[in-house]
């Protein structure tokens, strides 16, 4: 007796689920900078996560935990000097320049995104504070120098951010990279509180 | 450090899927993978979730019907596997053990959507004006998603593993945490039931 699960409907309709689903850049993205703050347990070996629960709706809610465990000045000075050679963060505060948060402080900060592609026909902002999606925040073209620039209202604290330049997701060139061991492949900006 | 990754000392249990492994190198295996990350090597799990993250979001799209669920299971998924990594025990696969996760998540999520829907209980009659004949469109792609939708979740899971995710009963049953037999029914039930929702497709 034929096993049902063997008809030739049966394979027509599994040949048909078995497509692939395409996994999107913003998304591994997302992922990856969520798997550079979360903490790996060893045996024997307790260490202290960024959140103890994994909420990922609203993701406003990881970036706050991100930011809560904000590094002292050591630390951040660290992230800073690391890039040293570099020029300054592309992403620099419209005031003042860039000092860390503990988080809490309700108010935010006018914050202004730059990024040199003069070919690029389209960029975008993504990042923790908008769920990584590139429809969001579109940067606007200088013409003059190709520079494409927008400013942005972040709450103070750490955000991880990369651009999409023509659909592919780039990391800002001239940013701090987004963990010390180069996990994430995306940027990290401090906003300050003051 | 030398002998690390000696294959002779592999265990068997890793199972190669096509399907599942698109880039698969023959020889860095994914308990070697894991190994690496426990040893101190994270970007070691960026290769686990680059081999995984394709069969997750099929199966997460195929049980939860919508991309932003699949993607939020899915992503749950990956952190808590790696949160839980030092859990892992080679007796499975890999594969297994994160599927495991994937199927628990998924479980989750439709249980807190049907606590916020209108509980409905389907019955027969009313899954077939579901797929009444004059709202047909005779592809087999555009009725699938209704048919799949129809199922119980029990059924649609036992189904998609089986079927689509060529795991074995036996794998079906660490994933799951349901007996052989159940799940041998729960196939079967959903086999006989997207037969006959689906022929009449395939017949108009």
């Amino acid at each position: 007796m034929p096993d049902a699960g063997e008809s030739p409907m049966i394979q027509a309709i599994s040949r048909e689920l078995a497509e692939p689903v395409p996994v999107r850049e913003e998304w591994r993205a997302a992922l990856l900078s969520e798997l550079a703050t979360t903490e790996l347990r060893r045996e024997g070996f307790v260490a202290r996560l960024a959140g103890s629960s994994i909420r990922l709706r609203p993701l406003v809610a990881a970036a706050a935990a991100i930011a809560f465990t904000v590094f002292g000045a050591g630390v951040t000075a660290l992230v800073l000097l690391r890039d040293g050679a570099r020029n300054l963060p592309a992403a620099r505060e419209v005031a003042a320049s860039i000092v860390p948060s503990y988080g809490g402080a309700t108010s935010q900060r006018e914050v202004e995104f730059v990024l040199s592609a003069p070919m690029a026909r389209h960029v975008a902002l993504v990042g923790d504070f908008n769920r990584w999606d590139p429809a969001l925040v579109p940067l606007s073209r200088d013409p003059e120098t190709g520079e494409w620039r927008i400013a942005v209202r972040l709450p103070p604290g750490r955000h991880v951010y990369a651009f999409v330049v023509d659909g592919d997701l780039v990391a800002d060139p001239t940013a701090a990279r987004a963990a010390a061991d180069d996990f994430g492949q995306n940027s990290v900006i401090m906003v300050s509180s003051r | 450090m030398a002998a690390r990754h000696s294959p002779a000392d592999e265990p068997s249990a890793d199972r190669v899927t096509p399907r599942a492994h698109p880039g698969f190198n023959a020889q860095v295996t994914d308990a070697m993978l894991v190994r690496e990350v426990l040893g101190g090597d994270r970007r070691a799990f960026t290769t686990l979730v680059e081999r995984f993250s394709p069969a997750c979001m099929r199966l997460a799209m195929r049980m939860l019907l919508n991309r932003q669920d699949a993607e939020d299971a899915t992503q749950e998924t990956f952190v808590r596997a790696y949160r839980a990594l030092h859990r892992y025990r080679d007796t499975d696969t890999f594969h297994t053990w994160l599927f495991q996760i994937l199927v628990n998540r998924c479980r989750s999520m439709l249980a807190r959507e049907r606590r916020w829907a209108m509980l409905v209980v389907p019955d027969d009659r009313a899954l077939e004006q579901a797929v009444a004949p004059r709202q047909q469109t005779g592809e087999l792609r555009d009725e699938l998603g209704r048919a799949l939708a129809s199922l119980p979740t029990e059924q649609r899971e036992a189904f998609l593993l089986k079927h689509v995710e060529m795991l074995s009963y036996k794998e079906m049953a660490v994933v799951t945490g349901a007996r052989i037999p159940a799940l041998k029914m729960r196939v079967k039930r959903a086999c006989e039931r997207l037969q006959s929702l689906l022929e009449e497709v395939v017949d108009a």
